[in-house]
């Protein structure tokens, strides 16, 4: 016998119930000494009992002889579990030789064969021993007594060393292996969460890389131990209504199954773990954040649509907590749903890293960008009290407006693109129906989806159409861009072009008509809602819960048609109390509209609006009649803009401006509407500062800054008609403006505003007389309409240009605040007073030249003349001065004010040669592409012009003569005939010839022939009066007048006659002969020759007003 | 500065793509020649004596613009 190997077990075997027979391969001395065992799970092993077996060695007779086998009497059962046979040698030795007895060499051999085999089991127990390296010591542990509850550690030494267990901490968060930490939020499932721990920490995100750890989350042992069903349902049941509401139970248990998994976690050993924060992170529903939306509104990142909206749902529905947005932009590839208005309202407050300042990821904060212009980014819906902080929304259209640049007042627009064209601000990469009535591209909304989904009308003959309403008409889709009433023939319009004319109503046209299965052209798509609100409405439009008390802070608005839309649904109902505090609303069409008209209390708290069309719009969407019900404004800054905003007088309540601000304003707002306004409650502004200094040349300007604002306008006027107190309030404010102002506000009450007009010649520009006579005409290029009725309060202060200088006159103008009589609209401001620093009163201004003077546009003949895109001419052709008496006495800064529109003219000059009188447009106008043109047309045909007289410095009236024209007649020596008469005369008209006593005047004319007061002292032929003498003027023929009480030398000469060049210093008033009639000299000729023309001298005051 | 200049030159800086920068310089650039221009008048606006200063009566505590009655109608010509 021999033992030939050193093997000390064979297997592992696995049971599997057939089997009954294990071979082995070691050596054994003996059938008992081999063992059959399982190692368990856990380590430890079992032995098989040997009763259930027998053991067989083999036996050759050969001394090689090993191995053998383990016969089970029946196959043990199957089990996973390892199995071995192994040597199991007995120790002791019962080998006994006896003196002088037979020395065997079988039992030599066996006792040798024994010691081998008991050898090989120490040396297979040793190399599976704790071991020390060679040369060095092993050790010895303490006593059991004194190592009970240690553990066992070794000292800086490496000898062993006991410490008591509750010292040992472990690695930090790891004390167990995968316990406290134990990694990535998605790969939870893999995790083995061993039985006693009640809280895990999920260590990041879902992205490998992206890592911020603000994804990190505990999470904490579920008392329910299996998926939420009745927890899930009952939450639901408060949500959704029943539970049977026609969507399939297994339906709705999936969609609860899925919202779970975002924050109910199982882990790989069986174990569910629920979300514990008090106020989670969105990361902890996976959203790393890296998304982004390029200039070219190229998206990147992750979509993580399904993960914010199940984080917004969790926040609102389940955990009723307040949720936290990661750092970072976060891209959804569709819009997100906080609340969906059904069975009940929703709160949830909502807070971002802070407001990334226009969405760049420069900045520190949150973003949410969207894949999709069809939905909102946002919608609130059934909302109570809910509130989204410290978040920017950046919708797609910012590249279109800056490479219009028609949100850009000091650049001129890219031609083609009509800044003061609400339906210009489209941009032709966004869906057709982005600025709808009912369903414009918004950055948040709230309730978009109330109310009937929006449907599209068929298109009707002579049917009045309003602003955006939208109709369908030859397969197509439009928007009334312009109001009006269709054709009374036809089937409507068919175009496909930006502006399609049907009657007298415009239209845009948005698309081909789909069918409506998207609903695309006049609404959003159908909604996205969860399968377990369990609610046969899912997915479409309703009359669902109003919401109110919404409130927006440190959120930044931009690109979009409007960035905070409420209510543009078909339902207006509701939604109160809207708050918006420090928020940025910036490259969109509207900044704020309202579709509701119980929008109570709107409050805006220190917002900034810029680069937009409207801040702050109520007419616009929706039912186009929101209100703001006692709006607030507080402290807000208005840039870049055409409108702060544009309303419905409906809304019938105060709207406060409080401490506002702008710069490079177009116009405050236009005013529309059905509903008059409630005496008195009109817009007050208070303590602002408006600057107009986008009313320039590269966009427009404004005929009104309150356009459609004033008398006139039935819908929109004051309700008394006897004084009532409606207008708009200006308080403590000071407005800049930079242009030609044109009109403000009807019935405006000022009070302590001061005014400043910088156009009006600053810095010692240079300005036409007809321009500076405008200014001064108007205070500073600033017309007062309907100061009637304004008994108190009217304290307006403003600059006037020193027309010697072009800087400003150091006066001070108050401007009366008597009643004003029936001087109702379009006079200039009432100039009452010009004091000197002496306090010396430099004159009392008279009254302004007369009530209302209209002339009536049909005995006029105007007509506009585009001659150049620099100025917008109106011009009077074939009955001017010299035939037409409305036209007459008016002169160069003189202003004709048309009356529908509020459009200023400036008069610029008579032309002689053609008998033509021009006047420039000073307001009312457009640019685009560098031409101008009309912003609201105007008729030329009904209506009048008022005209007010630019000489406020002249006396009670301005003072006229006629003009001596250079007549040609025939006489003979000796008598006082003249015939062929050619020019005009009339009596009393002084006559100078050769020929003709000094002091001769016309004693009579009829038809071409007249009679001399004296007779003729020789042949009369040809011209027979000096052009450059000026007489006649003391007496005006209408009004009485002499000129000796208010003229004097020096006084200018304004007349309809282009004398050289049109500056203040030319033709003064040289010799002044006091009669009756007396006779004036200017200090140069006329250059042309006029015939009974009225003049007009302009006054210099006394002392000199510099 | 004005708000407007500040906000576009911080939109000019979160610029990257060259299109935006290039528009993004103009439209700051157009707006800051005409902010220069307002500023300058409003100073110069600003440099006049205060309407108080002038009168002392501006609002109407002198009583030196009193009240009057409604203005008598002037004949049209």
């Amino acid at each position: 016998m021999t033992v030939p190997n050193t093997l000390t077990q064979s297997g592992p075997y696995y049971p599997n119930g057939s089997t009954a027979i294990f071979p082995f391969t070691f050596k054994a001395a003996a059938g008992p000494e081999v063992q059959f065992v399982r190692v368990n799970a856990d380590a430890s092993e079992t032995i098989i009992s040997s009763s259930l077996y027998t053991v067989t060695l083999t036996d050759t007779g050969s001394p090689a002889d090993t191995g053998g086998s383990v016969n089970f009497f029946s196959a043990p059962a199957t089990s996973a579990l390892p199995h071995y046979v192994r040597s199991n040698p007995v120790f002791t030795q019962s080998i006994s030789f006896e003196d002088e007895r037979a020395f065997l060499a079988p039992v030599m051999t066996e006792g040798l064969d024994r010691g081998a085999i008991r050898d090989l089991y120490l040396l297979n127990q040793v190399n599976r021993s704790v071991r020390v390296p060679t040369g060095e010591t092993g050790f010895i542990l303490p006593s059991a007594a004194a190592r009970a509850n240690d553990v066992f550690t070794f000292d800086a030494y490496g000898a062993p060393s006991m410490q008591p267990k509750s010292i040992f901490k472990g690695d930090k968060g790891d004390p167990g292996g995968n316990a406290l930490a134990i990694g990535a939020w998605r790969d939870f499932e893999t995790f083995t969460i061993p039985v006693g721990l009640d809280m895990v920490i999920t260590t990041d995100t879902l992205a490998a890389g992206s890592a911020t750890g603000t994804q990190s989350a505990r999470y904490v042992l579920d008392p329910e131990q299996t998926q939420y069903t009745a927890k899930m349902q009952a939450f639901m049941t408060g949500v959704g209504g029943s539970v049977d509401q026609g969507t399939p139970l297994a339906t709705a248990q999936a969609s609860m199954d899925a919202l779970q998994s975002y924050w109910r976690r199982k882990s790989a050993n069986g174990r569910w773990f629920t979300l514990a924060e008090p106020e989670p992170w969105s990361g902890m529903f996976g959203t790393p954040g890296d998304g982004g939306q390029d200039y070219n509104n190229v998206m990147s990142g992750t979509d993580v649509w399904a993960n914010l909206q199940a984080f917004i749902d969790y926040c609102c529905y389940f955990r009723k907590c307040k949720g936290r947005i990661n750092p970072g932009t976060h891209r959804v590839s569709r819009g997100l749903q906080h609340g969906y208005g059904q069975g009940g309202y929703v709160g949830g407050v909502f807070e971002g890293a802070g407001q990334m300042y226009a969405g760049g990821s420069a900045f520190p904060g949150t973003t949410i960008v969207c894949d999709t212009d069809l939905d909102p980014i946002l919608n609130v819906s059934g909302d109570r009290d809910i509130m989204w902080e410290g978040v920017s929304f950046v919708g797609k259209l910012g590249k279109f407006l800056l490479e219009s640049t028609i949100a850009y007042p000091s650049s001129a627009p890219t031609a083609g693109y009509d800044s003061l064209d609400q339906t210009a601000w489209f941009d032709p990469a966004r869906r057709a129906s982005q600025d709808s009535q009912y369903s414009p591209y918004a950055c948040v909304t709230i309730g978009a989806y109330d109310g009937a989904k929006p449907s599209s009308g068929l298109w009707n003959q002579s049917t009045a159409y309003g602003f955006r309403q939208t109709i369908r008409a030859n397969g197509n889709v439009y928007s009334c861009k312009i109001a009006g009433t269709s054709a009374a023939s036809g089937t409507g319009p068919s175009a496909t072009t930006p502006t399609v004319v049907d009657g007298t109503v415009t239209w845009r046209y948005l698309g081909a008509w789909d069918g409506f299965d998207g609903g695309l052209y006049v609404a959003y798509r159908n909604p996205y809602r969860p399968a377990w609100l369990m609610n046969p409405a899912s997915e479409a439009y309703g009359n669902f819960y109003y919401g109110s008390f919404a409130t927006f802070r440190n959120c930044y608005f931009r690109g979009a048609i409007v960035g905070l839309m409420m209510k543009p649904g078909t339902n207006p109902s509701q939604d109160d109390f809207l708050s918006c505090e420090r928020c940025n609303f910036t490259e969109c069409s509207f900044g704020f509209s309202a579709g509701n008209h119980q929008l109570r209390s709107l409050n805006m708290q220190s917002c900034n609006f810029g680069v937009l069309q409207c801040a702050i719009t109520n007419n616009t969407h929706g039912v186009q009649s929101g209100s703001f019900k006692a709006g607030h404004i507080n402290t807000c800054g208005f840039g870049a803009s055409v409108d702060v905003f544009r309303t419905d007088s409906s809304y019938g309540e105060p709207m406060v401006f409080n401490a506002c601000y702008s710069e490079g304003q177009f116009r405050l707002g236009q005013v529309f509407g059905s509903t008059a306004y409630v005496a008195g409650l009109s817009p007050v502004f208070i303590a602002c500062e408006w600057s107009f200094s986008g009313v320039n040349d590269a966009r427009g300007r404004a005929p009104r800054q309150l356009y459609n604002y004033f008398d006139g306008n039935p819908n929109i006027a004051e309700t008394s008609a006897s004084g009532g107190a409606g207008g708009p309030v200006f308080l403590n404010c000071r407005i800049n403006v930079d242009g030609v102002f044109g009109c403000f506000v009807e019935g405006a009450k000022f009070i302590n505003t001061q005014i400043y007009n910088y156009d009006s010649g600053a810095g010692g520009v240079a300005i036409p007389l007809y321009q500076a006579a405008f200014n001064n005409a108007t205070a500073g290029g600033l017309i007062l309409t309907g100061l009637e009725y304004r008994v108190e309060d009217q304290r307006l202060k403003f600059l006037q240009w020193n027309l010697n200088t072009g800087i400003g006159a150091r006066t001070c103008v108050t401007v009366s605040g008597f009643r004003f009589s029936d001087r109702s609209v379009c006079i200039p401001a009432m100039v009452k007073t010009v004091r000197a620093l002496s306090g010396v009163n430099y004159e009392e201004l008279p009254v302004p030249h007369a009530d209302p003077y209209l002339i009536s546009k049909v005995s006029a003949v105007p007509s506009f003349v585009s001659a150049d895109a620099t100025e917008i001419k109106l011009v009077f052709t074939g009955s001017t001065q010299t035939t037409s008496a409305d036209l007459q006495g008016f002169g160069p800064g003189s202003v004709l004010l048309e009356s529908t529109t509020g459009m200023v003219w400036a008069v610029r000059y008579y032309d002689d040669a053609t008998d033509t009188l021009y006047a420039v447009a000073r307001n009312n106008y457009k640019t685009v592409g560098g031409v101008k043109s009309l912003l609201f047309p105007v008729s030329l045909v009904t209506g009048n012009f008022m005209l007010l007289h630019a000489r406020n410095y002249t006396p009670a009236t301005p003072l006229f003569g006629d003009f001596q024209a250079a007549v040609t007649a025939t006489g003979t020596n000796g008598s006082p005939n003249l015939t062929a008469v050619t020019g005009s005369l009339k009596p009393g008209d002084p006559l100078t010839h050769a020929n003709i006593p000094a002091g001769t005047t016309v004693l009579s004319v009829n038809g071409n022939t007249a009679v001399m007061t004296a007779n003729a002292t020789g042949a009369v032929s040809g011209s027979i009066t000096a052009a450059t003498t000026i007489s006649n003027v003391a007496t005006d023929s209408v009004l009485g007048s002499t000129i000796t009480t208010s003229l004097a030398v020096g006084d200018y000469l304004v007349s309809p006659v282009e004398i050289n060049a049109l500056a203040p210093q030319t033709a003064k008033l040289t010799t002044l002969t006091a009669g009756a009639p007396g006779s004036i000299v200017i200090d140069q000729n006329a250059n042309k020759t006029r015939s009974r023309v009225r003049l007009g001298f302009f006054r210099r005051p006394t002392p000199a007003n510099v | 500065m004005s708000f407007l200049t500040s906000h576009m030159e911080a939109m000019l800086a979160l610029a990257t793509d060259p299109e935006e920068i290039e528009l993004r310089r103009r439209v700051l650039e157009d707006h800051v020649a005409m902010a220069e221009v307002e500023a300058q008048r409003r100073k110069e606006f600003d440099s006049l004596p205060d309407a108080t200063a002038l009168t002392g009566d501006f609002d109407n505590a002198s009583g030196v613009v009193e009240a009057e009655p409604d203005v008598p109608a002037v004949q049209a010509e």
